[in-house]
């Protein structure tokens, strides 16, 4: 499809997240078009207004700094890897030997 | 498009930022504070996303709201960009030998593959040479 150059003027925001979404790409109109595209099929839905996460959340009180988190994630990983692996496998229904007079043919 | 200092995030860099602390470091809350002010960007691999989420399952954070909420909450400042995790993340995470920590194998995966340094006060990571860090 022949590409066609345009000037736009966008909201600041907004240039924001295109410069994100098109980190390592090379070039916003990639973005854009992707964008336009996605917008032609409905996938793109309504913005919301910008909201911060600073302060929003509590930490355990004997681990404020998270020195035990990876230990713990680990952990978790250890023992869901510790666990048997159980594989159930259903026979398959299958009788050798009766094979039919036209797979035995050849040429 | 890289006029913009921007960076990845690692676990425990989001949720000083989220929390306020200043158990993080003072590079890493600089690039924090330039994007709450839109002047940056920084990119949340779903490694982190997943590892936020298993330490509230844990009760190790709180986030006070569902963790669908609290991305969401992150992501409507247009300067958090969530990363997908890729086939060649998780190859080259298989490839970085230095750590055994599933999650940091990702994450630096992220980074290296953005090509941008991590915030992150990881000495392991720091020490290893894979990515540039930031603290």
């Amino acid at each position: 499809m022949p590409k066609k150059a345009v000037s736009l003027t966008l909201d600041e925001d907004n240039l924001l997240w295109l410069r994100g979404r098109g980190y390592g790409r090379g070039n916003l109109s990639a973005v854009v078009d992707d964008l336009i595209a996605q917008a032609r099929t409905g996938k793109l839905g309504a913005i919301a207004p910008a909201r911060t996460v600073v302060g929003t959340i509590d930490v355990a009180d004997d681990d404020p700094e998270l020195e035990q988190a990876d230990k713990i994630v680990q952990e978790m990983f250890a023992s869901s890897l510790a666990r048997p692996l159980r594989v159930r496998e259903t026979p398959p229904a299958y009788t050798p030997g009766a094979r039919s007079r036209r797979s035995r043919r050849r040429g | 498009m890289a006029d913009l200092p921007a960076a990845v995030a690692d676990t425990h860099a989001l949720i000083f930022h989220a929390l306020a602390s200043r158990a993080l470091g003072r590079r890493a809350a600089a690039l924090f504070d330039a994007c709450e002010r839109r002047q940056a960007l920084i990119y949340i691999p779903m490694a982190v996303m997943w590892e936020t989420t298993l330490l509230a399952r844990a009760s190790r954070i709180n986030l006070r709201r569902p963790v669908r909420d609290f991305f969401g909450d992150l992501f409507s400042n247009p300067a958090y960009h969530p990363i997908d995790l890729s086939p060649d993340q998780l190859y080259l995470a298989d490839e970085l030998r230095f750590t055994r920590d599933p999650f940091d194998a990702l994450i630096v995966a992220a980074a290296r593959t953005l090509e941008l340094p991590l915030l992150t006060r990881d000495s392991t990571i720091a020490g290893s040479g894979a990515v540039p860090v930031v603290w």
